[in-house]
């Protein structure tokens, strides 16, 4: 009788535990949603208003009036840009440190370990300068080739791993058959590797897309993406914050989209493949 | 067959990153020899090891350096235990799981920028529900904007929102992966659940706790977004970790030679920092 008492009482904290960390989880981004619809008074009223605030659009304002669907959408080509650029490129490379013993292969992993830990702020100077003068400045171009840097051995990596299950003797059956080696490629590695190629572009995707300090350094009014849209709510007198709660929404939105329905690709990715359960 | 190599097929991807990842770190070894005010009209002088010299009695950049150290050892440590308790949620299949775990790993997903501006909403003094609440109800005053410890507690927080569903699912994939016998044979020997953790998790998971140590801790000295837009580096100096610290001097001044110079000490050190615990992992796992 006791150990039921016991047991129940478990069950009861257990869920409450649950209970709690899903709140903690979901409440930033609900209150931000929250807030993105608020009118002024309520978002400064003293005491936090959960429900029948006065609503106001507050998503009219920046991407009607002010310009912002400009950063959206170089956002979404500069997101883009850098899978066209950077998945076909990792896949040759992939192959070939697949399949054959390249000089430097063995530390692919740790390289792309600093590709993805080292710290942006210190390229700065040199891509400010380097961009400055080759007349790339404010060009969603220049931003697609540095974050192709940053994502390219994450990429190798991840589409390696897709390549080494393919038995090599398909490719050398395939050879001896006559076959060419972009024929081997396209039409005999690419879709088995296609799960792989696929995390790959995912990942690629929201790292360009959430890239905030480069983007910041490196373009001006033209091209700058949602991001750096996103922080000049900061810097203007008197934040908007109904605005700028308005922004973050529609500048997550996508990337946490993503992350609901390929949720198994990202974790694998962001652990660079530590995690590849479930 | 032994004819076939086709290293042709790197040539692209070994230009791209030549062009964009040795020629910067060259060219920055180059600018940190200079004297260069860019927005002074006098042209770049050489001074050799001047900048090096300026920066080992630079106190701005060594107190950047243990803030830094300061908050990677919070952050991870929060990270690890807070984790922890998540995975062996995780672990028992109770209903809802898989909803449990879809919400813990939104915020992965959330780009950064966007992470402070969330919590700068959520968090600032007369504005967010957090302060005004714990105001109401334990009569803290969180004042994000003037108090330091709050300040650096807010940011703390921040990351851990941000990165605790990783270092949960990490330590869940090495806790998944003990043996179900040995914890059997432990619960019926009577084993007390801290021995239990202490005895037969922790030595098990060893890898994975390092792997989470590697991964935050790396991240934790790069981290520049959520920071600067939280907090901006404020107040004073309590959250000035070294990237803000090194995009103010560089956007505030313009001192491409010294600015140079710490930027290659800070990559030289986080790259040595990274291979320490890259071999440490390593020795781990074999």
């Amino acid at each position: 009788m006791k150990k039921t008492a016991r047991s129940v009482a478990f069950e009861v904290a257990f869920y409450l535990v649950v209970i709690l960390m899903i709140t903690a989880m979901l409440f930033p981004l609900i209150w931000t949603f929250e807030t993105s619809l608020k009118d002024k008074a309520s978002i400064l009223s003293r005491s936090p208003e959960w429900w029948g605030f006065r609503i106001e659009n507050n998503y009219y304002e920046p991407f009607m009036v002010e310009g912002y669907m400009k950063p959206l959408l170089n956002s979404v080509l500069t997101a883009l840009g850098c899978v066209i650029l950077t998945v076909p490129l990792a896949f040759m490379a992939a192959y070939a440190f697949s399949r054959f013993k390249i000089f430097g292969a063995p530390t692919m992993y740790f390289w792309s370990l600093t590709c993805r830990m080292g710290p942006e702020a210190a390229f700065i100077i040199p891509y400010y300068l380097m961009i400055t003068k080759l007349g790339l400045y404010d060009t969603t171009f220049s931003l697609i080739l540095i974050y192709s840097l940053f994502n390219l051995p994450l990429a190798i990596w991840l589409v390696k791993s897709g390549i080494d299950g393919i038995p090599k003797a398909i490719d050398e059956a395939a050879l001896v058959d006559g076959v060419g080696i972009s024929d081997l490629l396209r039409h005999v590695i690419l879709p088995v590797a296609a799960p792989s190629i696929a995390a790959a572009s995912i990942l690629v995707f929201i790292f360009s897309w959430n890239e905030y300090l480069f983007a910041s350094v490196l373009t001006a009014l033209r091209s700058r993406t949602i991001t750096v849209g996103l922080l000049q709510f900061v810097t203007t007198v008197g934040i908007r914050y109904g605005n700028m709660a308005a922004v973050s929404i529609v500048a997550l939105l996508p990337t946490l989209i993503t992350v609901v329905i390929l949720q198994k690709y990202i974790i694998a990715g962001l652990t660079l493949g530590a995690v590849t359960s479930e | 067959m032994a004819k076939f190599r086709p290293w042709y097929l790197l040539v692209p991807a070994v230009s791209l990153l030549a062009f964009i990842d040795f020629a910067p770190f060259f060219y920055g070894i180059y600018l940190s020899f200079l004297r260069w005010i860019m927005t002074s009209p006098t042209p770049p002088i050489y001074v050799r090891f001047d900048n090096y010299g300026f920066l080992v009695n630079d106190s701005e950049f060594l107190g950047a350096f243990v803030r830094g150290i300061t908050f990677a050892a919070v952050s991870i440590a929060c990270q690890l235990v807070l984790g922890l308790g998540t995975a062996f949620i995780m672990l028992r299949k109770f209903r809802g799981n898989i909803v449990f775990k879809v919400i813990l790993t939104l915020p992965l997903a959330v780009a950064p920028i966007a992470v402070g501006s969330m919590w700068r909403i959520m968090m600032f003094p007369g504005l967010g529900p957090i302060p005004y609440y714990l105001q109401e109800f334990f009569g803290i005053h969180w004042d994000m904007a003037a108090n330091s410890t709050a300040a650096f507690a807010t940011v703390v927080m921040m990351d851990t929102w941000h990165w605790l569903p990783l270092a949960a699912l990490i330590l869940l994939s090495g806790i998944a992966s003990i043996p179900q016998p040995l914890l059997e044979s432990a619960s019926i020997d009577g084993v007390s659940v801290l021995q239990k953790l202490r005895f037969i998790y922790l030595p098990l998971i060893k890898f994975e706790v390092l792997f989470v140590v590697l991964l935050r801790g790396m991240d934790a000295f790069r981290i520049f977004d959520e920071i600067w837009m939280l907090t901006g580096g404020g107040p004073g100096d309590t959250t000035r970790f070294l990237s803000i610290s090194l995009y103010t001097l560089i956007l505030r001044g313009w001192d491409i030679g010294y600015g140079a110079a710490i930027s290659l000490v800070y990559l030289y050190v986080i790259i040595v920092m990274c291979w320490v615990l890259y071999q440490a992992v390593m020795r781990v796992s074999e």
